[in-house]
């Protein structure tokens, strides 16, 4: 089973970095994120199940506290993108190049 | 048994992923991403984690998606309906996106590690929580305390991010 | 006692933190804390030189500092009977010297740099002295070398002390070249630098032409440290810098490293009788040209940076001949009375507010009592008068380099010590005898005698300088320094060894000293044949050496000309202009824009164009980690 389970988070990761890439609206673009972590921290409860170990599920902790973080300040991100164009595009926000 | 019960779940969970990605509305694509987690919370379970699949479910499912749709609402609806469904190469996205997961799935299949240990030591008297409690408060205390700091930090930035008004 | 030994080197390393981090708000009391910070360490040494006397060898390794894959140099600290002497004199001297400085640089605006400077110094000098290998002794080597520099230069206002600096530095870099390739030839021969494993090995490791090499290679950095003929042109300019420093640096420590490190490889010159051939050769000769040189000259330091460069040249005839103990013997003595000699030409400086010509003073005498006191008595030192320090150290050099098979440098050694008793005492009589020559300048420039904190070290290394000597007496059959010297540094065995008688020996030299005195009384005092009529006499001899054999003159335009042109013609506008700055610098600027030019193109500003490249990156990372496990 233990190669499904990494498939599975592997098949995660893998629409979550899509999703990031391809989408318009930056409000999905913070959920594929989300999913992209989800995948990574199921690797770690994986791993954590068939190691016999209970760090990895005590690491996946952290990774939530992280992910709450990240998700507070994209969110202020999208409000403060939002305030100043009226929009949540990406393709509106191409200040990277001035 | 098992494995049905594995297929179901991981179906629940790939396919929400995909709604999230194909999905226009916003609104749809946060549904999606909540059934993703709610598939995911049914692993853990399957994976011993009970704490981590309740914490998924009132952190994830709870908590983010909400925080997300809250956010949403702020907006105008249209606007953001009206936002196109891809970038205008979609296909370029969706090759990185393969190629990702091509390596990943090349690295899983030739994962190998010994699994005489697989599904013990992770609860003291049933409880994972117990254990879980005993690891993080006697092992990694100190990262705990960090990640007190980083969540104190992330919401004086996003406070900060959001009160100013960035016209003036 | 490994602690102590330790804290011998770091006393003045702290004291050097002290006055060189804080020296601004140390600045009053510097000298007194650089003072006690080298009393701390003559006190500390003086265990371990006890323990030296007592027949043992005190070392310590404290940790490994350089390991090798095969050769492993350790930090380790070493006191036999030679370090020991070195030891004693270095903090002896050192402690006295820093003791008057209190007074001479007193008002000197960089006088907390200057100790700070002093300090280091020291801590570099017992590093060379009492490091238990080579490169240990490099360091230091280096360190004293850089110490040297900057105290040559300590006023770098002046044009002239900043140049005098460079030289110095300059001409050390030939010498440590030399020394370089000398302990690398060791290590390549033995595996190891330290001394214990070297020595005891040589005389089945090496052959007499390695032998001979690296002898004439580590002579090559003895040259350079301790003012050799022909390397010795930096010492004189020294003078530049102030007057302790000549005096610590110049004269009494570190330009005797070279005969040290001689004495201390004696193991690899003894095999090799052509290096020490030449040893003893270039000894001699510097030892007789450079008193030449003091004959003339008007300048009261440089007649005795010249007086210093013939001494060195005696201890080299001494450690070059093979008797070991002898050049160990006189650079011990030569440390009290040319410390001493400077000091005193330090104080007559400070009454006379800096003026250095021989030309304006006379009578000083009745100004300065005890400085003038101090000045006979190193005077009769250096000249080689029972019984004081000199002589005895004097008489076993050239004793020995007669019984050792080296007559002609015996007798260039009496002329020689003709010459200096000479050149001492016309310094003497001009300076503090005679009449005033410019009348009133005293009373102008209130000369007065040195105070108490100036005169009393003075004194200290006075007393040293009538009495040291009697270590080297006989005494029950057996010179007691001979036979603390030999136990480290055996004479070399010599086939024939010549004997003679010693009261001939002690009577040569003492009629040469005498003879040396009594002309310089028939000239500058009874002025019987005045100075004047004897250069006119010997004009063309009197103008070579009163321009010091034009050696400076040859070295700027045979070396230093033609280094330039090839600096500038070559260096600096074929090879720094086209290929360094063309081609290299705005090569690698013309690059860097083009390529930038290029890569302006994937610049969109479009996030998720970002995110392609990201992942285009993890993608061929994994990739190549999958075909690697693959």
């Amino acid at each position: 089973m233990l190669v499904q389970y990494m498939i599975v988070s592997a098949l995660l990761i893998a629409i979550g970095a899509t999703g990031v890439m391809i989408k318009r609206n930056f409000m999905i673009v913070l959920m594929s994120l989300e999913i992209m972590i989800n995948g990574a921290g199921m690797l770690l409860i994986v791993m954590a199940y068939y190691l016999g170990n209970v760090s990895g599920q005590v690491m996946f902790l952290f990774v939530a506290a992280v992910a709450a973080s990240e998700t507070a300040v994209g969110l202020a991100i999208a409000v403060m993108m939002y305030k100043r164009k009226g929009s949540v595009d990406i393709n509106d926000f191409s200040m990277l190049k001035k | 048994m098992e494995a049905i019960v594995f297929y179901i779940l991981a179906i629940i969970t790939v396919g929400g992923g995909l709604g999230v990605v194909i999905s226009q509305n916003p609104f749809r694509a946060a549904l999606w991403m909540v059934l993703t987690f709610v598939g995911i919370a049914g692993l853990f379970v399957m994976l011993h984690a009970q704490f981590n699949a309740m914490l998924q479910l009132i952190v994830y499912a709870g908590a983010i998606a909400i925080m997300i749709a809250l956010t949403m609402m702020v907006m105008d609806r249209r606007n953001l309906n009206a936002i196109g469904r891809f970038n205008p190469q979609p296909l370029w996205a969706a090759m990185f996106g393969a190629g990702i997961l091509a390596d990943l799935a090349v690295l899983a299949l030739k994962f190998k590690i010994d699994l005489s240990n697989a599904g013990k030591n992770l609860a003291i008297d049933g409880s994972n929580t117990k254990m879980i409690g005993d690891v993080l408060f006697k092992h990694y205390l100190f990262p705990f305390e960090i990640t007190a700091i980083i969540l104190l930090v992330a919401l004086l930035g996003a406070v900060v991010l959001t009160k100013k008004d960035i016209n003036q | 006692m490994s602690g102590i030994l330790l804290f011998v080197v770091l006393a003045p390393l702290i004291g050097f933190l002290i006055n060189g981090i804080f020296g601004k708000w140390t600045k009053p009391y510097a000298g007194v804390i650089a003072s006690l910070a080298l009393a701390t360490s003559f006190v500390l040494g003086l265990f371990p030189i006890m323990s030296v006397l007592h027949g043992n060898i005190v070392e310590h390794i404290y940790y490994t500092w350089l390991p090798f894959k095969e050769v492993v140099i350790p930090f380790g600290l070493r006191v036999d009977a030679l370090s020991a002497v070195m030891l004693f004199v270095v903090t002896f001297v050192s402690t006295m010297i820093h003791i008057y400085s209190i007074g001479y640089m007193h008002g000197d605006p960089g006088y907390s740099r200057f100790f700070a400077y002093l300090n280091l110094f020291v801590t570099s000098m017992l590093l060379l002295v009492l490091g238990n290998n080579y490169l240990l002794m490099f360091v230091g080597w280096e360190g004293v070398g850089l110490c040297s520099y900057l105290l040559i230069g300590f006023w770098y206002e002046k044009d002239t002390a900043s140049d005098a600096g460079e030289k110095a530095f300059v001409v050390n870099r030939i010498g440590d070249a030399g020394f370089t390739i000398g302990v690398m030839f060791i290590i390549y021969y033995f595996g190891s630098a330290t001394y214990a494993d070297v020595f005891p090995r040589a005389e089945e490791v090496l052959n007499s032409t390695a032998a001979t090499i690296i002898g004439l290679a580590l002579f090559l950095g003895a040259m350079g440290k301790s003012a050799q003929f022909p390397l010795y042109i930096w010492l004189t300019d020294a003078m530049e810098g102030p007057t302790p420093v000549s005096s610590l640096i110049h004269a009494a420590t570190m330009v005797t490293a070279g005969v040290y490190m001689v004495a201390r490889s004696n193991a690899i010159f003894s095999m090799a009788p052509i290096a020490q051939e030449v040893v003893a050769s270039v000894g001699a000769f510097t030892a007789f040209y450079a008193a030449t040189m003091a004959l003339t000259h008007k300048d009261i330091k440089r007649i005795l940076a010249y007086s210093t460069l013939s001494q060195l040249g005696y201890m080299f005839i001494g450690v070059g001949v093979g008797a070991y103990w002898t050049g160990m013997f006189h650079l011990m003595t030569h440390a009290f009375f040319k410390g001493l000699l400077f000091l005193g030409a330090g104080a007559v400086m400070h009454s006379m507010r800096g003026l250095l010509s021989i030309d304006l003073m006379g009578g000083l005498r009745k100004y300065m009592p005890q400085t003038a006191i101090l000045m006979v008595i190193a005077s009769l030192a250096i000249g080689g008068i029972p019984p004081f320090a000199g002589f005895f150290s004097k008489d076993a050099i050239l004793a020995h380099a007669l019984e050792f098979g080296h007559p002609i440098i015996w007798v260039v050694g009496e002329i020689t010590a003709f010459m200096t008793a000479f050149y001492m005492f016309r310094f003497v009589f001009t300076v503090f005898y005679g009449e005033e020559k410019v009348p009133g300048l005293y009373h102008d420039l209130h000369t007065h005698e040195a105070p108490a904190v100036m005169t009393i070290p003075m004194w200290t290394l006075g007393i040293l300088s009538m009495v040291g000597g009697f270590v080297g007496l006989h005494i029950g059959g057996v010179v007691p320094f001979e036979h603390l010297i030999t136990q480290i540094a055996p004479n070399t065995e010599v086939a024939n060894e010549a004997h003679y008688s010693e009261t001939v020996l002690i009577g040569v030299s003492v009629t040469m000293g005498i003879l040396g005195i009594l002309a310089a009384w028939i000239i500058y005092i009874k002025k019987i044949i005045t100075a004047e009529s004897i250069a006119r006499a010997f004009k063309p001899i009197y103008t070579l050496l009163a321009n010091t054999y034009y050696v400076d003159e040859f070295v700027a335009c045979c070396i230093v000309k033609p280094f330039w042109w090839v600096s500038r013609n070559f260096l600096w506008k074929i090879v720094d202009v086209i290929l360094i700055d063309k081609g290299m610098v705005d090569g690698a600027g013309w690059l860097a824009s083009r390529v930038g030019y290029l890569l302006r193109f994937i610049q969109t500003g479009f996030v998720n164009h970002y995110a392609y490249w990201v992942s285009l990156g993890v993608i061929v990372l994994s990739g190549w980690y999958i075909v690697k496990i693959i």
